[in-house]
């Protein structure tokens, strides 16, 4: 009975049980399995051949496929090479840490203080506007010495506080002109001191005069920029009492000391020879992988 | 990771990206080579074959199913490996014992959960289905493998073996029926259950 199927009537059922015929043609043989009694065994042992061939296991593979570089005519990766440059660059950097440490203990270390050296040497263009500063300085303090010697005792104290009131700024002016420059900082301090005193003779008995002498001129001499600019930062308004106050300030303020260049170089040589180290450990392993 | 990156940077010569797809498609690659060429050593070889030519194919990928590209570089593969042994006739690697006698269900094959008349029916089967397999023309088998095996529908399947969609239509009916004339030698060796549904199914 199943020798009268047609070979073409095969090929629809074949397709039929893989649902890979359109509708219409699908609606065509239900309409011939519904009549045809040979069709519908036909289908069934069609079910059945295509279910045994589904049923065969799935079967996993003995044993991994994955490639080699060798299998595929790659060269190994550049591993070995880059591990002997990583781990040369280690050795090189930990050798010249060391030389730079010996160097330092001793006393190569001295380059440490060029910093300060090089920045003190900006600070003589400075020095002559410090000099010229303190002329006009001396000449204003006179002036209030003469208006002063006009007046009468009493009303000498005002034109005093005025003429201080104009040195002070010029002296924080002059103090700022030369931040680096602790000995011509300090120079000048006590020339405008010497200045504001002569023009404060008569107002001495305000004993305004002893408190300005107590301004940090017996500070030891700083030698580095910001200790100087930290102690020369008077306030504006800042009269003997702020001074005296002010006179704290170097010991309190601490400003961070900048890296010599002996240990930027020993940091950085530190560094190079930690991270060359650990890309030659890393290579090596991806090498016995 | 996703697919598409691996498979760029495969191309772009990373081989640990490769191995990541190989990881993922060598059961499917060599469960095709095994049902094709019927013997678990060539189909080794076949399948470690096709992917060592598909890394070097890896730049004519053109984008579309990647399963597809595989089974495509497999299927050629198989092709190489049963040519080679129609030149060569090898003998088939069966496990056998001490004795040098062939062992019905090798350790390795033994799923523990089967009782040993379960096993036996079923070694019997799957071998039946083999051979009768193996029996079809290169052509018929790579068809019915590749549908009822694989799952692909048939234009994947025409894709895969560049034919025309008729002639897989054709090749499927023309396989099937040969191997229902085959089965139905081993008819009884065909689970009763699973005929009582198909029947029902009618």
């Amino acid at each position: 009975m199943k020798e009268q199927i047609s070979r073409r009537d095969w090929e629809l059922l074949s397709a039929y049980v893989d649902n890979q015929l359109s509708e219409r043609e699908r609606a065509r043989v239900d309409a011939r399995l519904g009549k045809e009694l040979n069709l519908r065994e036909a289908l069934g042992d069609l079910r059945v051949t295509r279910a045994a061939v589904k049923s065969l296991p799935k079967l996993r593979a003995p044993r991994n496929f994955t490639l080699t570089p060798e299998m595929v005519g790659q060269k190994p990766q550049g591993s070995p090479r880059l591990f002997a440059t990583f781990r040369l660059a280690s050795v090189l950097s930990t050798v010249l840490l060391v030389m730079v440490m010996l160097g330092d203990l001793i006393g190569f270390g001295r380059v440490g203080m060029m910093p300060a050296q090089e920045m003190a040497a900006p600070a003589a263009p400075m020095e002559m506007e410090a000099i010229e500063a303190d002329e006009e300085l001396e000449t204003t303090a006179k002036e209030a010495e003469a208006d002063a010697a006009k007046l009468e005792p009493d009303e000498a104290a005002q034109p005093q506080a005025e003429a201080e009131e104009e040195a002070q700024p010029q002296t924080e002016a002059l103090a700022e002109a030369a931040p680096e420059d602790s000995v011509e900082a300090e120079s000048v301090e006590k020339e405008t001191e010497m200045a504001t005193e002569r023009g404060m003779e008569e107002a001495e008995a305000a004993g305004e005069g002893e408190t300005y002498a107590a301004e940090p001129t017996m500070q030891p001499a700083p030698t580095l920029g910001p200790n100087l600019e930290a102690q020369t930062s008077v306030p504006q308004g800042g009269l003997s009492d702020d001074l005296a106050v002010d006179s704290d300030i170097p010991q309190a303020v601490t400003a961070p000391k900048p890296l010599s260049l002996v240990r930027i170089i020993e940091i950085s040589l530190g560094v190079i020879a930690i991270v060359t180290g650990v890309a030659a450990i890393y290579f090596r392993r991806r090498k016995h992988q | 990771m996703d697919e598409s990156v691996l498979i760029k940077n495969a191309r772009a010569g990373d081989l640990e990206a490769f191995n990541r797809l190989v990881l993922v498609y060598q059961d499917m690659l060599y469960n095709q080579a095994y049902r094709v060429i019927g013997e678990p050593g060539a189909a080794e070889d076949a399948a470690q074959e096709a992917f060592i030519s598909a890394f070097r194919k890896l730049h004519t990928y053109r984008g579309g199913s990647f399963k597809s590209w595989l089974l495509r570089i497999v299927t050629n593969a198989c092709y190489d490996e049963l040519r080679r042994r129609k030149r060569k006739p090898v003998a088939p690697l069966e496990p056998q014992n001490e004795d040098g006698e062939e062992i019905e269900s090798a350790s390795w094959m033994v799923d523990p959960g089967e009782s040993p008349e379960e096993r036996l029916q079923r070694r019997e089967l799957e071998g039946a289905i083999q051979r009768c397999l193996d029996k079809l023309s290169t052509e018929f088998r790579m068809v019915v493998v590749l549908v009822d095996v694989q799952g692909l529908d048939y234009a994947e399947v025409a894709k895969v073996l560049e034919t025309p969609l008729g002639t897989i239509k054709s090749r499927l009916a023309r396989a099937r029926h040969r191997m229902q004339d085959c089965l139905r030698e081993f008819r009884e060796l065909l689970p009763f259950a699973f005929r009582l549904k198909e029947e029902a199914s009618v």
